[in-house]
């Protein structure tokens, strides 16, 4: 389950244990069986083609892998530990992290399969990686919450790092600083692109976005144009799964979609409707502080009459309720790039990610493209 | 010789003179003028090709122009039919006016981006910026762009001039695209910050006509309580008085309209 180095720490010691050799991690693993439902294991998901000191060569420089993964994650555990011993959520939140046995989990009757009162149960995303599925079990926690906000964010910092930094692969591209000439470069309509997505993840590409070279475009400028901290992503975005769906109807409404992410946000839905609720609040004082006045409000009329405003509109658009399934998330923080590629170098830095990209990891992480189970 | 109509040419005309041996010295402004020449040609003087094109007509506008033998009448159009072309201005041609009604034809929502007539008119020197790159410094992205870079890649490569069309245009879509999404994105990126952006024109117009929308349906709903009331009294009564209901009608729709037009008229006055 453990890489060779991995990022490890328990509850309450005082420094994060690092690096293991085998016989630690044997112990590790032995500790772990004996008392997780007590103490939970709270841990950084591990990259295992990432190793310090070597960065991620055509994409990244060693020093600034080592700044932004194996420094700044290490920190950001920190935090996240810190702020979840100070929640008074804390054991709601450390369950997130306890680890079950097949043993305790599986039903003498039933075995592996699904009884119906677990089909009942909300649908969660699960993915390969236990640790991420437990990250994101902490996301659905603390997201609607301002007092779990240290929480959140270095959960979501450390998330949305995993998703970046786990698609690249190593090329033998050069990093290089270019100079102010490319703010008026023009584009090449011949090049030919390069690292061509897996054939399946193609298909899908050009249902959802016409062609992979409208993909390209899209992506790399939706990236290019964020001016702070964030991510892109590539997502699959299908229909939440409730009663009696069958994995048919979800492949019938599912589709990719590229969404930006600031800051520490996150891409799940269930962070989703806060600028619409913002302008509800917005408009409600508005409407309150007519009435104080003595105004006459002809909004209210307006309202009874069903004419929606081109804000409700936009605000119910969605007609079901969806889930998106992270598959890629192109990071574009400065520090990520201004350190190898320079102030003029965001579009290079790009360039270089795109043709690093791992497909075959992000097909990993796509639940319709294989056989897995939904 | 009409003296007045010959003003331009006066320098020409004493040159003349004084060649023939007509002025014995040169006048005190001959060298002057000489080195000052008028800038415009005033008076609108008959072109030779416009002389030649009128005498090619002559043949085919006339109905019986040649005889049973084959040979011309002898004849000729009238003076007063073709007076007004004699001295008509010449057709000024440009290759970029072929390249701007092509691409405007083919993209006429490029048309819909706002951009400034007069502002920039004597700042900006288009043959002076350097068309190697589409972007300019000092120019917006526009159908204007892709004329000039049309016309630096049919001159600087050996690309013929629809080719060059072809590359500047893709080129610019690409651009377009960039544009549009960082547009969208710094938009998305600055609300979730905090940013509350003014209205857009459309959603202006939409929330004027959703006040007439909102008029016109309580009126309507008005309306139809009105007459299903009526209805209901004259089928009680035994009595129909159609002529009143559609007189009514009439006037309903002339209120409709008038607030219609209100509404355009009140969105216009906000603009």
């Amino acid at each position: 389950m453990f890489a060779k180095r991995t990022l490890v720490s328990r509850v309450g010691s005082i420094k994060p244990v690092r690096f293991f050799n085998s016989t630690s991690l044997k112990k590790q693993e032995l500790i772990i069986r004996q008392d997780d439902a007590s103490s939970p294991t709270i841990q950084a998901p591990t990259i295992e083609r990432l190793k310090k000191d070597a960065g991620i060569p055509g994409v990244i420089s060693p020093n600034v892998l080592n700044d932004v993964w194996f420094n700044q994650v290490s920190f950001k555990l920190e935090d996240l530990k810190y702020g979840m011993a100070e929640s008074i959520n804390r054991t709601d939140l450390e369950s997130c992290f306890v680890v079950q046995s097949n043993s305790l989990n599986s039903n003498p009757f039933l075995g592996n399969r699904k009884s119906a009162s677990d089909m009942m149960d909300e649908y969660t995303l699960t993915t390969n990686n236990k640790v991420i599925d437990q990250y994101y079990k902490v996301l659905t926690k603390t997201a609607k919450e301002p007092s779990e906000d240290l929480v959140f964010q270095s959960t979501s910092s450390i998330y949305n790092m995993y998703y970046f930094l786990s698609s690249l692969k190593p090329t033998n591209q050069q990093i290089e600083k270019p100079n102010s000439s490319v703010l008026l470069q023009t584009p090449d309509i011949n090049e030919k692109i390069t690292n061509v997505p897996t054939l399946d993840l193609v298909k899908w590409i050009d249902t959802s976005f016409g062609s992979l070279e409208e993909f390209k475009a899209l992506f790399l400028s939706s990236a290019a144009s964020i001016k702070g901290n964030g991510y892109t992503w590539l997502l699959h975005r299908f229909m939440k799964p409730g009663n009696g769906d069958t994995r048919a109807d979800s492949k019938k409404y599912s589709s990719l979609v590229i969404l930006n992410t600031y800051n520490h946000g996150t891409p799940h839905e269930f962070r989703s409707g806060q600028v619409s609720s913002a302008r509800k609040y917005r408009e409600r004082s508005a409407s309150l502080e007519k009435i104080e006045k003595g105004e006459t409000s002809t909004e209210s009329d307006e309202a009874s009459l069903g004419i929606p405003t081109i804000e409700e509109a936009k605000d119910v658009y969605e007609p079901y309720a969806s889930t998106f399934e992270p598959l890629l998330a192109v990071g574009v923080n400065p520090s990520f790039y201004v350190r190898d590629y320079g102030v003029y170098g965001k579009e290079k830095y790009l360039e270089n990610v795109w043709n690093a990209i791992d497909w075959s990891v992000v097909e990993g992480r796509f639940s319709l493209s294989s056989d897995k189970k939904l | 010789m009409n003296t007045a109509k010959g003003a331009t040419e006066v320098l020409k005309r004493t040159s003349d003179y004084l060649k023939s041996g007509l002025l014995s010295s040169e006048p005190s402004w001959y060298k002057v003028l000489a080195f000052h020449p008028p800038k415009y040609d005033f008076p609108k003087s008959i072109r030779p090709e416009v002389l030649q094109e009128i005498k090619q007509q002559e043949l085919t506008q006339l109905p019986n122009s040649t005889t049973k033998n084959g040979d011309f009448f002898v004849t000729r159009i009238k003076p007063s039919s073709f007076q007004g072309d004699l001295i008509r201005p010449q057709k000024l041609k440009f290759v970029e006016d072929e390249l701007r009604d092509l691409f405007y034809k083919q993209h006429p929502w490029e048309l819909a981006d706002p951009k400034s007539l007069i502002e920039n008119e004597h700042t900006i020197d288009l043959a002076k910026l350097d068309w190697s790159t589409m972007r300019q410094y000092t120019k917006i992205l526009d159908g204007e762009s892709v004329v000039q870079r049309t016309l630096y890649i049919a001159k600087t490569s050996d690309k013929s001039l629809l080719e060059a069309y072809e590359q500047a245009k893709f080129e610019y879509y690409r651009l377009k695209i960039v544009d549009e999404a960082e547009r969208n994105v710094s938009r998305e990126e600055s609300e979730m910050l905090g940013a509350v952006y003014a209205k857009s024109l459309i959603e202006h117009g939409f929330d004027q006509e959703l006040k007439v929308l909102t008029k016109w349906k309580k009126d309507a709903a008005m309306q139809t309580q009105i007459m299903e009331a009526k209805r209901v009294a004259s089928s009680s009564s035994g009595e129909t008085d159609e002529v009143e209901e559609t007189e009514e009608f009439v006037i309903d729709e002339n209120f409709n309209e008038n607030s219609l037009i209100d509404g355009i008229n009140g969105r216009d006055a906000a603009n």
